[in-house]
């Protein structure tokens, strides 16, 4: 990351891409975490749908959306003193190609829109997530990020 | 083996065979009992995610007034994963599935931590792919004596039974 951009400067970033991610490997203890936290395992869940996949070290493609977290943290220039950032959700997802245990992967990320929000400013962004070698991207994802410096969350019906 | 077990408690009677799944369209799937979101939950997620101070700069997060009870809503999307494996009456002997992609997802709620959350799943769509079938469902996950969701979201995934032909390099689109 070369500098931080602070929130109120975000519009100014509209349509440029705000970080491409270094290549990272998706490992299976990423998948036994990530399928412990969800409850994804025989003792708790049937998974006689998962079992007849012939691909048992394909990547749960909500592991690649949730990764997003990790991207935007370590990478997102967009930062002010005191700024946190609360998902309200996405658009549209696509898990293009499939991604397997082993494979390479980086995440490029472009602001698409910023909103501003009774409790802050809302960050449209387009999130692409690449293997390494392959033609065709494993994701592409449209998030939306209540991003605000106010001291409390916003809650019940006055919630997000 | 624990798992081949588990599968071969199935009995195809119990279930709404894929190929006529569009009989269930407009109708709820199912609705799941309650469930607890566990600190050990987050905590396990965070590790699958590297969103702990060890792996990631995690200042943004530390800025959250609520950083410490707050679950994921990644997290609550995900466990529309297990929901589906465990109450989705649409099965084929053979059948597995992959997710597609989220229509449109919302948090109108940010749940926390010791709340419980339930699904209540909606069949929207189905329709003919090259590889098999799109199931598109409508997922809405409540939180215990809140008026708000925690979670709304349209999810598509291909259903299938047997191997992909092709399999390595063909996607779901």
């Amino acid at each position: 990351m070369t500098s931080f951009v602070p929130l109120d400067d975000a519009p100014r970033w509209v349509g440029r891409q705000l970080f491409e991610s270094p290549w990272m490997t998706v490992t299976q203890q990423h998948m036994d975490l990530f399928h412990a936290s969800t409850d994804l395992n025989p003792s708790v869940t049937d998974m006689a749908v998962c079992e007849a996949n012939p691909a048992p070290d394909l990547v749960d493609g909500f592991w690649l959306s949730s990764m997003l977290a990790a991207m935007h943290f370590n990478h997102n220039p967009i930062r002010s003193p005191g700024m946190w950032g609360l998902n309200l959700g996405s658009d549209q997802v696509r898990y293009i190609s499939p991604v397997f245990v082993g494979n390479r992967i980086r995440y490029r990320c472009t602001l698409d829109a910023v909103v501003p929000h009774s409790h802050g400013t809302i960050l449209v962004t387009t999130n692409t997530a690449e293997i390494e070698g392959g033609t065709r991207p494993a994701m592409v994802a449209v998030i939306r990020t209540l991003s605000s410096t106010e001291p409390q969350l916003p809650r019940g019906r006055a919630g997000p | 083996m624990v798992a081949q077990a588990f599968a071969s408690t199935r009995n195809p009677a119990d279930y709404h065979p894929l190929e006529q799944a569009e009989q269930l369209l407009g109708k709820q799937l199912f609705q799941t009992d309650w469930m607890q979101a566990k600190r050990k939950h987050m905590m396990l997620f965070h590790d699958a995610i590297e969103t702990n101070p060890e792996d990631s700069d995690v200042t943004i997060c530390l800025s959250n007034p609520e950083a410490d009870n707050i679950m994921d809503g990644m997290w609550t999307m995900s466990m529309v994963v297990n929901f589906h494996f465990n109450h989705n009456p649409i099965w084929s002997p053979g059948m597995w599935a992959l997710f597609h992609g989220i229509e449109k997802a919302r948090f109108p709620q940010p749940l926390f931590v010791g709340q419980s959350i339930r699904c209540t799943a909606t069949l929207n769509e189905v329709r003919e792919h090259r590889y098999g079938r799109i199931v598109v469902s409508e997922n809405l996950v409540e939180i215990q004596g809140e008026d708000r969701p925690a979670l709304i979201a349209t999810t598509s995934a291909l259903f299938r039974i047997g191997a992909m032909p092709g399999q390595s390099a063909a996607g779901p689109t």
